[in-house]
C-alpha cells in the first residue's frame, strides 16, 4: 500500500496546524495501536498540511477546514475502528468549522485591510465548497464514544476505610494497625479510659498497644514524647507482626529465635533482608503465628511506568497519574548540597565534592492542631491548613504538604533543601545520610497522632517524667491524604528514580546525635500504610542508625512502645550481634566502634557544615 | 616451504577470504524492511521476524597489519573479516578489536563524527565490507531499507549529502530501496510511539550526539554536536597518559557518574562527561531558541536518551541537572533512557523502513 511517500525527509520549515487541529490529530493518533500505521497517519496528515495551497495563508479557516477533512480521511484509512467508535469524539472537536471561528480568524488575519472585499468573497466561496465536501462525510449518529481519559488511577483500598474515631479526650489506642485491623481500631477509638497515665487493661477482644504520654521540651514543631503504658496482648487477637516480633512484656515470652534470625541477617544489607525476618521471627509464638505469617510482598525498587507532566498552569501542575500539585505557595530555600558518606568506605568525604542528588522520601505528620473532619468544621479546617502552610513556608519545613482534603502543595522547590530532618540517619547500598534535609524530599501530611494532656497531681509527684501527651485514638490522616500521598510518592520516585528502600517515615530516621539514641521524633510511628504505597514495611526492617552506628534507645522510648518497639529495633540489634561475631568482637566493643565512627563523621560534618549540612 | 605448498596455501586463503568477505546469504528473502544504524563506532542492523525485532552488530572499525601468511591463517581460523590490500591485511568489524587487543595496538575508524572519514583512504571499502557482512543481499526487489544519517552541523551539510549518497548507492546495489533517516528522528520513532512521536530524541554515540525535536512525527529541529564517546576516550587518554582503549574499557565497565571517582581516570571521565553533557544541553538550547520560529508545542514534551554514551549510571541525572541549570526553554514532561540504548537508532530506522513498505 504505497500511497504516498514519507514526509520525514521533508526539509523545509514545517508549518504546524492551529492548536485545535493539533489536538484533533493527537487524539486520533493516540487511538491507533500500530506504531507503523500511526506513523503513516501522522506523517501524511502533517505532510498534506505542508502542501496546502497558497490561499491557506490568506484564509486559514478555509485551509483548516480542508485539513480536517484530510485528517479524517487518513484516520479512516489507517484506523477505521478508531473513527467508527468515535462519532462523539469528532463532534467534540467539531468536524465542521464554525462560523464564529471563521469570523474571528478573518479579523485576526486582517483580511479586510489587506485584500479587500473581493478576496473575502472568494474565501467565502471556498468555504462553501469545503463545507459541502465536509458535509458529505457521513458518520452515523448512534455510535458511542470510546474516548477516555488517558490517566489511570489506582486507588488505595482500605477494608473499611480509616476510621475517624471520636478522638478528643477519649481514645487511648494508637492507629498503628489500621491497615491490618480496622475493626479493632474502631473499638479502641471509642473506648474511654479515665486515666491515661495508668496501665490500662481492657476486656477482650480489644488488645493492642495502650499509651500514655508525657511530652517535655517542645522542640520546634515536634515534641518529645515520653511514654509509659501497658501492652495487653490478648491471646487469639491478631496483632501486627511488628509487635509480635518485638520483645513483649508481661506474660508474653520473647518470641524470637535468635538462630533463625542469624541465618537471615548475616552478610546481607539491611534494606534487603527484612522480609524474611519479620515472618521468620514469628513461629515461636504459637498463639498468633498462624494469622500473622504473611511474608512481605516483593516491592520493585524503582517505578518503571512513566508518570509525566500533563498540564502546567500558573497555579498547578497536573500529572498523568492524577496527581495535582498546587504551586502557588512555593518559596525558595538554599540549594541542595550535601557531602556523600560512602557506606563501604571508612574515609571522610572529599571537601570539594558535594552532591545535590535527591535520594529518598521522608514522610512526616505535622502534629499540628486537628479539627474534627466533618462538614460543619469545613471553614475552620481550611483556615487551619492555610495558617499552617504559611507557617511551614516561613520555616521552610517541608518540600510538600498534603492538607486534610488531600490537596498537595509544593512548599519548597525540589532542587532545594527543606529543614525537615536535620538530625536523622538513613542509609542505602551506596551512601549513609547524616542529615536528610539536603538529600531527601520531605512530605508532610497534615495530621497528628498525639494530644496534650495534663497529668494529675498525684502522678506528678510519683514520676517526674510523666507523659504530657496522649494518643488521639487514631491517626487523623484522612484517606484522601494517603491517596494523594501515594500519587506524589509515585511521581517523585519515578522522576528522581528513588529506590523503595529510601522511602520511610520520619520516626525511623530521626535520632538524637548527642546521646546516640534513635526515635527522637516519632511522627508516623505507627500504621504507615507502606504496602499501599508500594513500599516494604520499614517498621520491620533494620534501622540504619543502629546497624551503621550502633545507636541505642532509652527507657523512655521503650515505655512509649511499652517495651515493644518496632520489630526493626530488634532486627537491627540482631544484625549488630552478628556483625560482632563476624568480626570477632565483643558486642559491646563493636557497638562502641560504630559509635566512634558516627562521632567522627558527625564531627567532621559539623565542622564542614555551613550550608552543606 | 616449497613453491608448491605456498601455492596451495594461497588458493586456500583466497577461498577463505571469499567466504568471509562475502558471507553466504541467509534469511534474506522474507525480510520486507530493514533498519540500519551506521554509527561511528558500530553498525547495527535491525530486522523483524515473526513480530520480533532482531539486532546484529559489527564494530565499525578496522586495523591494518602487515601481510603474512601466519596472520592470515589466524584470521581465517577465527573467521575474522578482512581484506587484503597490497602488502597489508585490513581486518574489520568485531574482529578488529580482538586483533588490536592481541597486538596491543589501536583500531582505526572508517568514520569520524558520524560521517565517512575523509582522512582514511580505505574508509569506503571498509564500510562496504562491514555492511556486506551484516546486510544480506535482497532477493525481493524493492525491499525497504532505512539507514541512519547524522544531523547537520553548521559546516557539514555538503558532507552529509556525500555520505548519504555513497551509502545509498551501495545499499541499492544490494537490491534494496534505501533511504536515509536522521538519527535523532529514528530515536523518536523507536522510543516515543506512546507520545505520538512527539518529543526530543537524543542519540549520544561514539562520534557525536544527535538531537531531533519532533512533533507528531515531523522533525522540527535536528542537529548534532561533534562530541561523543570517542571524544571522552581521547580527552581522558590525553590527560592521564593511558591508552584510549583502556579508558574506554573502564568507561564501559564500571563508570558511575553519581559516585565519587576512585582514581584519576574516573575523575577525568567525570569531568569530560560533564563537559559533553553541558555542550549538548547548550547546543539544544541554542538550536531551539535560535530558530526564529520556535515551535509552538503546547504541552510539555518528553526527552529520550539513547546511544552507548548514555549508559553509565547517573547520565540521566547529570543531564537533568544541567538541563535545569541551563534553563531550557521548553517545558519537559519526562526524561528517560531508551529501553535498549545501543539499538534504539536501528529500531527507529526499521520502523521508518516499515513505513515505506
Ligand atoms: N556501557 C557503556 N558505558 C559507557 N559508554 C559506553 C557503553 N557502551 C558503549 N559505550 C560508548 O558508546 C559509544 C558507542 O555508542 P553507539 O554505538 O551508540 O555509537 P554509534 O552509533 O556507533 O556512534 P554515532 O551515533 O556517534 O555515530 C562508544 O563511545 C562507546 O565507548
Ligand atoms: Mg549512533
Amino acid at each position: 500500500m504505497k500511497t504516498e511517500a514519507s514526509n520525514y525527509a521533508y526539509s523545509a520549515p514545517w508549518k504546524l496546524p492551529a492548536k485545535d487541529y493539533r489536538r484533533f490529530i493527537e487524539d486520533l493518533a493516540a487511538m491507533i495501536p500500530d506504531p507503523v500505521k500511526k506513523l503513516k497517519f501522522l506523517n501524511q496528515v502533517m505532510g498534506s498540511y505542508q502542501k496546502m495551497p497558497f490561499y491557506s495563508k490568506l484564509c486559514p479557516p478555509v485551509a483548516e477546514a480542508a485539513a480536517r477533512k484530510i485528517i479524517i480521511e487518513k484516520a479512516k484509512q489507517y484506523c477505521p475502528e478508531c473513527l467508527a467508535d468515535n462519532h462523539e469524539f469528532i463532534q467534540k472537536y467539531g468536524a465542521e468549522p464554525r462560523l464564529s471561528h471563521v469570523w474571528s480568524s478573518l479579523r485576526q488575519y486582517n483580511i479586510f485591510k489587506s485584500s479587500g472585499l473581493l478576496l473575502f468573497i472568494w474565501c467565502i466561496g471556498l468555504l462553501v465548497t469545503s463545507f459541502a465536501a465536509i458535509l458529505h462525510s457521513d458518520y452515523s449518529s448512534d455510535m458511542k464514544t470510546a474516548y477516555t481519559e488517558k490517566g489511570v488511577f489506582h486507588s488505595i483500598i482500605y477494608p473499611s476505610g480509616i476510621p475517624q474515631g471520636k478522638t478528643e479526650g477519649t481514645g487511648i489506642a494508637n492507629h498503628s494497625d489500621h491497615q491490618n485491623n480496622p475493626e479493632q481500631l474502631h473499638a479502641y477509638a471509642t473506648e474511654k479510659t479515665p486515666d491515661h497515665n495508668k496501665i490500662v487493661t481492657l476486656p477482650e477482644p480489644i488488645a493492642g498497644m495502650y499509651f500514655a504520654y508525657v511530652h517535655d521540651m517542645p522542640h520546634g514543631r515536634y515534641q518529645r514524647f515520653n511514654v509509659y503504658s501497658a501492652y495487653i496482648p490478648d491471646d487469639g487477637v491478631q496483632l501486627p507482626a511488628e509487635f509480635i516480633a518485638g520483645e513483649s512484656t508481661g506474660n508474653k515470652e520473647s518470641v524470637n529465635e535468635p538462630a533463625t534470625i542469624q541465618a537471615n541477617v548475616k552478610d546481607k544489607k539491611p534494606e534487603k533482608q527484612n522480609n524474611n525476618i519479620a515472618s521468620q521471627s514469628l513461629p515461636a509464638s504459637d498463639t498468633v503465628q498462624k494469622k500473622e505469617i504473611i511474608p512481605q510482598k516483593h516491592f520493585p525498587i524503582f517505578i518503571k511506568n512513566p508518570i509525566w507532566l500533563v498540564e502546567k498552569t500558573k497555579e498547578r501542575e497536573i500529572y498523568s497519574n492524577r496527581l495535582q500539585i498546587i504551586t502557588t505557595h512555593t518559596v525558595k530555600n538554599i540549594p541542595r548540597e550535601y557531602y556523600e558518606f560512602f557506606r563501604n568506605y571508612s574515609g571522610l568525604p572529599m571537601e570539594d565534592k558535594t552532591s545535590s542528588q535527591i535520594r529518598g522520601l521522608l514522610f512526616h505528620a505535622s502534629e499540628s492542631d486537628i479539627l474534627d473532619f466533618k462538614p460543619e468544621m469545613n471553614q475552620s479546617i481550611v483556615k487551619f491548613s492555610r495558617l499552617l502552610i504559611k507557617y511551614l513556608c516561613k520555616k521552610k519545613s517541608y518540600h510538600y504538604f498534603i492538607d486534610r482534603f488531600g490537596r498537595v502543595y509544593r512548599l519548597i522547590y525540589d532542587d532545594q533543601a527543606a529543614f525537615h530532618a536535620g538530625n536523622s540517619i538513613w542509609a542505602d547500598d551506596d551512601l549513609i545520610y547524616l542529615n536528610l534535609n539536603h538529600s531527601f524530599i520531605g512530605i508532610c501530611f497534615e495530621g497528628r497522632d498525639f494530644v496534650k494532656t495534663t497529668p494529675s497531681n498525684k502522678e506528678k509527684t510519683s514520676d517526674k517524667r510523666l507523659p504530657k501527651i496522649k494518643p488521639m485514638g487514631n491517626s487523623s490522616i484522612t484517606e484522601v491524604q494517603l491517596r494523594s500521598g501515594k500519587e506524589l510518592t509515585d511521581w517523585l520516585r519515578y522522576k528522581y528514580r528513588i529506590a523503595q528502600y529510601n522511602c520511610a517515615p520520619h520516626c525511623l530516621a530521626s535520632v538524637n546525635p548527642k546521646h546516640l539514641l534513635i526515635g527522637y521524633h516519632l511522627d508516623l510511628s505507627r500504621g504507615f500504610p507502606f504496602e499501599e504505597f508500594g513500599l516494604s514495611n520499614k517498621y520491620k526492617e533494620p534501622l540504619p542508625a543502629i546497624t551503621e552506628f550502633g545507636f541505642k534507645h532509652d527507657n523512655y522510648f521503650l515505655k512509649i512502645f511499652n517495651g515493644n518497639p518496632w520489630a526493626a529495633v530488634k532486627i537491627s540489634e540482631e544484625f549488630l550481634q552478628n556483625q560482632a561475631i563476624d568480626n570477632n568482637l565483643k558486642f559491646h566493643t563493636h557497638r562502641k566502634n560504630l559509635n566512634k565512627k558516627f562521632t567522627r563523621l558527625f564531627e567532621w560534618k559539623k565542622s564542614h557544615q555551613k550550608n552543606k549540612s | 616451504m616449497s613453491e608448491k605448498t605456498r601455492k596451495k596455501n594461497k588458493v586456500k586463503i583466497s577461498d577463505a577470504l571469499e567466504q568471509v568477505v562475502n558471507p553466504p546469504e541467509t534469511k534474506n528473502s522474507d525480510t520486507h524492511a530493514v533498519g540500519v544504524d551506521i554509527g561511528t563506532s558500530k553498525i547495527v542492523i535491525a530486522t523483524k521476524e515473526d513480530g520480533k525485532e532482531d539486532y546484529t552488530s559489527q564494530l565499525n572499525a578496522f586495523i591494518s597489519v602487515d601481510y603474512s601468511k601466519f596472520t592470515e591463517n589466524i584470521l581465517k581460523q577465527n573467521n575474522i573479516s578482512h581484506h587484503k590490500r597490497d602488502n597489508s591485511l585490513l581486518v574489520y568489524g568485531n574482529g578488529a578489536a580482538i586483533l588490536a587487543n592481541m597486538l596491543n595496538s589501536e583500531t582505526r575508524r572508517p568514520m569520524r563524527h558520524g560521517l565517512l572519514n575523509p582522512k582514511e583512504p580505505n574508509a569506503i571499502d571498509i564500510i562496504k565490507g562491514i555492511i556486506d557482512d551484516l546486510v544480506p543481499n535482497s532477493n525481493n526487489k524493492g525491499t525497504q531499507l532505512s539507514f541512519s544519517i547524522p544531523g547537520a552541523q553548521t559546516d557539514n551539510e555538503t558532507d552529509i549529502i556525500y555520505h548519504e549518497a555513497i551509502l545509498k548507492r551501495h545499499l541499492d546495489t544490494k537490491g534494496y530501496n534505501s533511504a536515509g533517516i536522521n538519527e535523532g528522528l529514528a530515536v523518536v520513532f523507536a522510543e516515543l510511539e506512546q507520545e505520538n512521536f512527539t518529543g526530543i530524541g537524543i542519540s549520544a554515540g561514539g562520534g557525536m550526539c544527535n538531537v531531533c525535536l519532533a512533533y507528531l512525527s515531523v522533525p522540527l529541529i535536528s542537529f548534532s554536536i561533534n562530541k561523543g564517546g570517542d571524544f571522552i576516550d581521547e580527552a581522558v587518554a590525553s590527560v592521564t597518559g593511558e591508552v584510549s582503549t583502556r579508558v574506554r574499557e573502564i568507561k564501559e565497565n564500571n563508570l558511575n557518574l553519581l559516585q565519587k571517582p576512585n582514581n584519576e581516570i574516573e575523575d577525568a571521565l567525570h569531568i569530560y562527561y560533564d563537559n559533553l553533557i553541558i555542550s549538548l544541553v547548550k547546543a539544544m538550547k541554542e538550536n531551539i531558541t535560535g530558530k526564529s520560529k520556535a515551535p509552538r508545542v503546547d504541552a510539555p514534551i518528553p526527552i529520550v536518551l539513547s546511544g552507548g554514551t548514555v549508559k553509565p549510571k547517573g547520565f540521566k541525572d547529570r543531564f537533568e541537572k544541567f538541563l535545569k541549570e541551563e534553563e531550557f526553554p521548553m517545558e519537559i514532561s519526562n526524561i528517560k533512557i531508551a529501553d535498549d540504548p545501543l539499538n534504539a537508532t536501528a529500531k527507529g530506522a526499521l520502523i521508518a523502513a516499515m513505513y515505506e513498505n
